[in-house]
């Protein structure tokens, strides 16, 4: 088979950088939560040289650099396809990939070297800003915001250019949601309940509601893409999507402020719209089983195959639909009105929740672009699941649900012991941590964390190789 | 502040393991629920069977309420997770309405 | 395409304008939420603290005052009382307690404090550890009320640990060379902690000692049989 690039547009080829960087962070973020699952179990690992502050910090940090990369990617990618034109700046595009791509290594370099600085301004400006999730110094945020303004003035003027569909809209609105977001996480303020109110509108606010509109309107696009899904319909329910993610998503930031020095106003609002916020994941599961139950029934009457021409995407967008409810929607659930969270709240359930939920509504869509990307370089018109496609989805999912269920129990114990019987005091805390119901859901994290990651190098290997097998190649 | 507000009284450790089995189970049996009510109407499930999937509903509408006692809820909470339960019981018939709406229109 | 019998439940543009009105007004209501939260979580001062107003977030000098979290009967959950306890749980804003040998911290020198010390803690990435009003890692514990924490109190173990007779300056110690005091495998790293900061340090876990997080932590530090139970252990 010949593996000669197929892209017809420079914008796809720069979609497939962005989506071979975010494939390495995906394994930094792995290797980095690997050294963290150490770290609980053995305390002396890397003590005072790579601490647990810094390998967590740059493990969550990959994981949301890796998803931006890949979202930009993404849009990159079916930019030509949606607006039927190449994307207007396409060299400032690709200058910009190589900025953000340096800076990222910038600061990951001062992490791990530097890790820590004086309580200085030059601190928060030059080193780490030291608000989890968002630790990107100071010169890194006005760098990100500068080259996310090229990236949307690149997708504006290409969209008004060319065809502009309502995919692309829902992509555009989404876009500018997104990076304006991101201004409320740079501010430095006395009063940490202030600090936190705002930076709950950065971290909720991407998550739980422009992320899950941004997959959405992926999702759209690779269904149209790999079953031929009509647009019409595909673009109606994006929008009705949009109405449920947004109309519950935005008020559920209520429940980040029941603790936070906030009001007592916030139980109310978090709870209501946190007890809506599965209704959209119910919906989508609905529909995907309507579509399913549908092309069984075509199948069964007409012998026509309507399969789809491209499994592994397919698969890991199927295994969007399971994850996106089990991991935003139960896991999300069983902790998130007040009287329970109360206990919960800065648990190992919320790590527990982290995990499944950032796999199944991002991770898993994401990797489906992956294989889409691979599909157009190679211009593969049907590409089947190999054994390694196989493979990582089911080692990765297994694994990741693995770790899910480990810090659940987890969770469960320090809640137990920790918080309703001790009062989370300090003792409270390591009673807690000490117990074997503890220190052995530890060591299954890190067992199922290891088979993830064995999982993560058949993907790689699968990404690498796929397009040279001939068996699940038709051109 | 003049009006007392709630009293939040501390939840028995031994109600926490229902609690969190019980939310779980709200979202499950809403799914099994949805499930149902589509297959169904797809005609892929005999109608009989739209019992079983009420049946799920009334199971959810109990572990909501098993969930809503066991946390002591303030009338409030009670009152959104009412909500909750009415729009879980409309949700799938809507959704299958709305998709084969969309479907009579664009499809063909 | 064919237009057959054409419901408004199918149209694009009606979804469409119905995602962007929900999405306006989910937004218009967070904003105006806002500015009634942003009014109630602003700062005190001390001007407040002498008129007896109570503040969700109150000033910077609550440092010169007595700090407890106590039941108030009103709230029904605990809330931090300032400078003594009317008995009901309400703040007296009476009662003085030295912080490192002083209890006249004007605001100016409060405010430089708890400055240093938010700085402190965001330049050595305490939350990647700990939790902060329950946010933040869960590999060490929480630090919302950990200025109220018995471990550092008269009875606690880590005064005589590190040799100061004061909570603030055993605390101050142990933030500059947590090394040395180890108290369990997992230890605190040597984060390069000044004096100064430490102080900073510790003005900034007393002062977000007295915010008011609606209860949480629940029954920090007052769960009797908790303390015998972790004894027993």
């Amino acid at each position: 088979m010949q593996r000669q690039n197929n892209f017809k547009y420079e914008s796809q080829k720069l979609g497939s950088w962005y989506f071979t960087v975010a494939v390495i962070l995906f394994g930094a973020q792995l290797v980095l939560g690997l050294v963290s699952a150490i770290q609980f179990i053995y305390p002396s690992f890397l003590y005072d040289i790579l601490d647990f502050s810094i390998t967590r910090m740059i493990h969550i940090n990959a994981l949301v650099v890796w998803m931006v990369y890949a979202m930009i990617g993404s849009v990159y990618y079916l930019l030509p396809d949606e607006t039927g034109i190449e994307t207007v700046g396409i060299g400032m595009g690709k200058l910009l990939f190589w900025i953000l791509t340096l800076a990222v290594t910038v600061v990951v370099l001062v992490y791990i070297f530097i890790q820590v600085g004086p309580a200085t301004q030059a601190t928060i400006w030059l080193i780490t800003e030291g608000r989890e999730y968002i630790e990107a110094p100071r010169w890194a945020d006005i760098g990100i915001v500068v080259v996310v303004l090229g990236f949307l003035a690149n997708t504006f003027l290409t969209a008004l250019k060319g065809r502009r569909t309502g995919i692309m809209t829902v992509i555009l609105s989404d876009m500018i949601a997104l990076a304006g977001l991101y201004l409320a996480g740079m501010y430095f303020t006395d009063n940490i309940s202030m600090d936190q109110y705002w930076w709950w509108w950065v971290i909720h606010l991407w998550v739980e509601a422009t992320w899950e509109v941004m997959v959405g309107a992926l999702a759209a696009y690779a269904l149209i893409k790999v079953v031929d899904a009509k647009r019409e319909i595909v673009e109606m329910w994006l929008w009705i999507e949009v109405a449920m993610l947004f109309g519950s998503g935005i008020l559920g930031l209520g429940h980040h402020y029941f603790w936070i020095g906030t009001p007592e106003y916030w139980w109310e609002i978090g709870a209501l719209f946190s007890a809506l916020e599965p209704m959209p994941l119910i919906g989508m599961f609905v529909h995907v089983l309507y579509d399913w139950g549908k092309e069984k029934g075509l199948k069964e009457n007409s012998g026509v195959d309507t399969s789809s021409n491209n499994t592994p995407a397919l698969l890991w967008l199927i295994s969007n639909g399971f994850g996106n409810f089990l991991g935003a929607g139960v896991w999300g659930f069983f902790h998130t009105l007040p009287q329970v969270n109360i206990y919960t709240h800065g648990t190992q359930f919320t790590a527990a929740h982290g995990h499944l939920a950032f796999f199944g509504a991002y991770a898993t869509i994401l990797t489906a672009m992956f294989y889409m990307g691979i599909q157009g370089k190679y211009g593969i018109k049907k590409l089947r699941a190999t054994f390694a496609s196989k493979m990582a989805i089911f080692l990765i999912t297994f694994g990741v649900l693995g770790m899910t269920v480990a810090l659940t129990i987890a969770g469960y114990e320090q809640v137990l012991i920790a918080r309703a019987q001790l009062g989370a005091t300090w003792d409270a805390f390591f009673v807690a941590q000490n117990q074997l119901w503890m220190s052995q859901a530890m060591d299954w994290r890190l067992i199922m964390g290891i088979v993830t990651t064995v999982g993560f190098f058949y993907l790689v290997k699968d990404l690498l190789t796929i397009s040279k097998s001939p068996k699940n190649v038709y051109k | 502040m003049t009006e007392p507000l709630y009293i939040r009284p501390i939840i028995e450790v031994s109600d926490f393991l229902p609690i969190f089995v019980s939310a779980a189970l709200i979202l499950l049996f809403g799914l099994i629920y949805a499930s149902v009510v589509t297959l169904v109407k797809m005609q892929r499930l005999k109608s009989i069977y739209m019992f079983l999937a009420y049946f799920f509903w009334i199971l959810q509408i109990y572990c909501t309420y098993f969930l809503t006692m066991k946390i002591h809820s303030q009338p409030f909470t009670i009152k959104a997770m009412m909500i909750a339960m009415v729009a879980y019981l409309m949700v799938p018939h809507i959704y299958y309405y709305l998709i084969t709406k969309s479907e009579e229109r664009y499809e063909d | 395409m064919s237009r057959k019998k054409v419901s408004v439940w199918s149209d694009n543009r009606f979804w469409q304008r119905s995602a962007t009105w929900v999405t306006g007004f989910a937004s218009l209501l967070l904003i105006w939420l806002t500015f009634d939260t942003m009014g109630q979580i602003s700062m005190g001062n001390q001007k407040d603290i002498d008129n007896h107003v109570v503040k969700r977030v109150p000033s910077a000098t609550v440092i010169n005052y007595k700090v407890e979290y106590n039941m108030n009967n009103h709230r029904g959950h605990e809330v931090p009382v300032i400078g003594g306890d009317d008995g009901k749980g309400n703040s007296l804003f009476k009662v003085k307690e030295k912080f490192f040998g002083r209890d006249d911290y004007s605001q100016k020198e409060a405010d430089a404090l708890l400055h240093l010390g938010k700085l402190a803690s965001q330049a050595k990435n305490c939350m990647d550890c700990h939790t902060l009003l329950g946010n933040g890692a869960y590999y060490a514990p929480d630090l919302t009320k950990a200025w109220l924490d018995p471990a550092w109190g008269k009875n606690g173990p880590m005064q005589a640990m590190t040799g100061k007779s004061t909570k603030e300056e055993a605390m101050a110690e142990f933030l500059q060379h947590p090394g040395k005091y180890p108290t369990h495998a997992r230890m605190m790293p040597n984060l390069g902690i000044t004096p100064k900061e430490a102080v900073g340090l510790v003005a900034f876990l007393k002062h977000m000692a007295t915010i008011d997080t609606n209860g949480f932590p629940r029954g920090f530090g007052k769960i009797k049989e908790g303390v015998v139970y972790a004894k027993t252990k």
